[in-house]
């Protein structure tokens, strides 16, 4: 596993929305660690509970209708689920930040990008019990702007949102989340809303500064390339549990889980012919009364009696790679394979 | 912003001219004889005659209809068969009345109904939310002259808290004229006790025609404001750090405040209409209590006059309303 002290570490979080219909328990004991200078993708189709952990960790969701049923987000050794919303100010943009999907709505409409980028800076500045003047922030958000490549950062820092470009005002978004020099940068698909162009070009920023500052990453997307281009790590959800967990490398040469390979199988790719081009058979489960067992299991080709009946836990198959699937039981250290790892459902 | 505010200047106009004609036409099929009621009961047929000619009232309805254009270009709005002024004078002496009251009254309900609305909505569904809720429904639901008699009753009669009626106590003495808003003129001259005489006076009027507007501002708000906390670039300001009550009380409510304007632009049109009850039951010597007077005479000149400056009003607070647009949205283009 990763050697450098992880200072992120998700542990059985379970996260349930309460709707009309009933609880739906969108997370479903997801664990996970972040090292320093780590990069981890978090890979999933829409829906299957990555933004949920993003946000989790941030205290950035609603309150009702979620719930947060049990688990541990530790940051630094303390659990973020423990902290006030004023502790927790402190630590979001300063600690870890966050960038996200679509550029054009998470950019205030009615003020300027220089009101906007000023308040987050100070309000950082505050949070250290430092008072910085407006105009020193302003020379600070102009250095942010032209860190991530917006021309004339001292000419169009007065403008709104609207008269910027999509990739613009990710680029801003981007250097909003600098602001506070965080340890921890969370995007949540930060491409997805992109043409395919500045897609590349967004990758790249990300990729560069994540060289220069050294930060931590967590990426999100439901693309496996746009992981690959930046993250060394991997961790594939389906329906809010994580189903394997590897480096990069391993998921496209030796992908364990049938999700993942489903996965990769149902990736376009000019050298294979269109009818290779299988998907996953069936949909996302319902998270309102989700399968028993394995949750993948209704879709699954491998799918043993076990597996209709006993959740699997992430277990390694090897150094580095991490699967929940009872196919690789044989191969699982002793250590890993007492009762207890594997809990019958009540 | 040049060119659109003369756009809209010219519109204001188009729109003065219809209405000046529908209350023209609508004036003069309405029954009663004005010239008879001016003459008095004991007049001969002689007398009305006289009177009619005197008022232009024996020329056909297209050449009173002209006439009246000629006069209005001049500044001359004709004049009353009841107070025998210039309608002009008579709504220059009414107009701050009436001007003040509206304006305080809105002021109140804009203080009142924001807080208000972004409270609600950060507590929705719980008692706040609730309770503001049914004063809302309340405020929309009691007709103004009921709510209007019984403050009356019993904050003015029973409780002696507030004055009955009227602008200033018998006993105070005007303040010197500089705006010709008692509010204004005693602050400005320093004068407190004037001043204070005129905010109690002023309390209970300002209350009754406020309290519909109380009602729909809050709704508005606290509406929109839900929905702009729902929306993404609450949550990454959150993610960025900026404090809950600067991402509601600035990042939110700027944004919520666009439609709430409409809103307000609407409510002091309809205040100015509802000046004319309320100004009715509490004796106050403005435009609104002008113009029922003179209904009572059939005098349909200061009548046109009152709607006219009504209309004008109105039009000119929706212009004002269309230009803060465009200090609170920058996406807002003038063209």
């Amino acid at each position: 596993m990763n050697t450098e002290p992880s200072i992120l570490e998700v542990k059985d979080l379970k996260i349930h929305f309460d709707t009309f219909e009933g609880t739906a328990q969108v997370l479903d004991g997801c664990s996970f660690t972040l090292g320093r200078g780590d990069t981890l993708g978090l890979v999933g189709e829409t829906g299957c509970g990555k933004s949920i952990t993003a946000k989790a960790i941030l205290g950035l969701l609603p309150v009702p209708p979620t719930r947060i049923v049990s688990g541990e987000i530790r940051f630094h050794s303390r659990d973020l689920l423990d902290l006030s919303e004023k502790d927790l100010e402190k630590i979001r943009g300063n600690q870890i930040a966050m960038i996200f999907q679509d550029p054009m709505t998470y950019l205030n409409p009615v003020f300027s990008i220089e009101n906007q980028m000023i308040d987050v800076i100070r309000g950082h500045a505050r949070h250290a019990n430092k008072t910085v003047s407006r105009g020193a922030a302003r020379e600070k958000a102009i250095s942010l702007l032209n860190a991530v490549n917006i021309p004339n950062p001292r000419q169009r820092i007065g403008d709104f949102p609207h008269e910027f470009s999509g990739g613009m005002r990710q680029r801003v978004l981007i250097a909003m989340a600098l602001a506070g020099d965080p340890e921890i940068l969370i995007a949540d698909e930060p491409t997805t809303a992109l043409d395919v162009t500045i897609q590349a070009q967004i990758l790249r920023l990300i990729g560069e500064l994540v060289e220069r500052f050294r930060h931590s990453v967590l990426l999100i997307s439901h693309d496996l390339g746009v992981v690959a281009a930046v993250c060394r790590r991997i961790a594939v959800m389906y329906a809010g549990n994580i189903v394997e967990l590897t480096t990069i490398e391993r998921i496209f040469e030796n992908p364990a889980h049938p999700y993942t390979r489903g996965l990769l199988r149902s990736i376009p790719n000019l050298a294979r012919r269109k009818e290779n081009l299988v998907g996953i058979t069936g949909s996302i489960p319902d998270f309102i009364e989700p399968p028993r067992g394995c949750r993948f299991h209704p879709r699954c080709a491998h799918r043993m009696d076990v597996c209709q009946k006993v959740k699997p836990v992430l277990a390694d198959i090897e150094s580095e790679h991490r699967v929940a699937c009872f196919l690789y039981e044989s191969s699982w250290p002793s250590a890993s394979r007492p009762e207890e790892r594997i809990k019958p459902l009540p | 912003m040049k060119r659109y505010i003369i756009k809209r200047l010219l519109l204001i106009f188009l729109t003065l001219f219809g209405l000046i004609t529908v209350v023209f036409l609508i004036s003069r099929v309405a029954p009663g004889d004005p010239a008879r009621l001016a003459a008095g009961p004991d007049a001969t047929e002689e007398m009305v005659e006289v009177m009619r000619k005197e008022f232009g009232l024996d020329r056909p309805l297209i050449v009173q209809y002209l006439s009246y254009f000629k006069g209005l270009a001049s500044g001359n709005l004709g004049r009353s068969i009841r107070t025998r002024h210039n309608v002009i004078d008579d709504l220059v002496q009414f107009f701050p009345a009436t001007f003040e009251l509206t304006v305080f009254s809105l002021l109140l309900a804009v203080v009142l109904a924001i807080p208000l609305g972004v409270l609600c909505a950060v507590y929705r569904d719980r008692f706040l939310d609730h309770a503001a809720r049914v004063f809302s429904v309340s405020g929309m639901a009691l007709p103004m002259f009921w709510l209007a008699l019984m403050l009356q009753l019993f904050l003015a009669l029973k409780f002696d808290f507030l004055p009955l009626g009227g602008r200033l106590g018998l006993l105070t003495e005007p303040p010197t004229k500089i705006t010709h808003l008692y509010l204004v003129d005693s602050l400005l001259t320093g004068n407190w006790a004037v001043f204070k005489d005129a905010l109690r006076h002023i309390l209970l009027p300002a209350f009754v025609l406020c309290f519909p507007a109380l009602a729909s501002i809050i709704r508005v708000n606290r509406a929109e404001m839900l929905e702009v906390l729902s929306r993404d670039f609450i949550v990454s300001a959150r993610a960025h750090g900026i404090s809950k009550i600067r991402t509601i009380g600035q990042y939110a409510l700027k944004n919520a405040l666009i439609p709430t304007m409409t809103m307000i632009g609407l409510r002091y049109g309809w205040m100015l209409g509802g000046t004319i009850l309320v100004e009715t039951v509490f004796d106050w010597p403005g435009i609104g209590l002008y113009a029922v007077q003179s209904a009572v005479y059939s005098d349909f000149q200061p009548i046109i006059g009152v709607t006219l400056l009504i209309g004008i009003n109105f039009m000119v607070a929706n212009l004002i309303i269309d230009l803060i647009y465009g200090i609170l949205d920058p996406r807002v283009r003038y063209e």
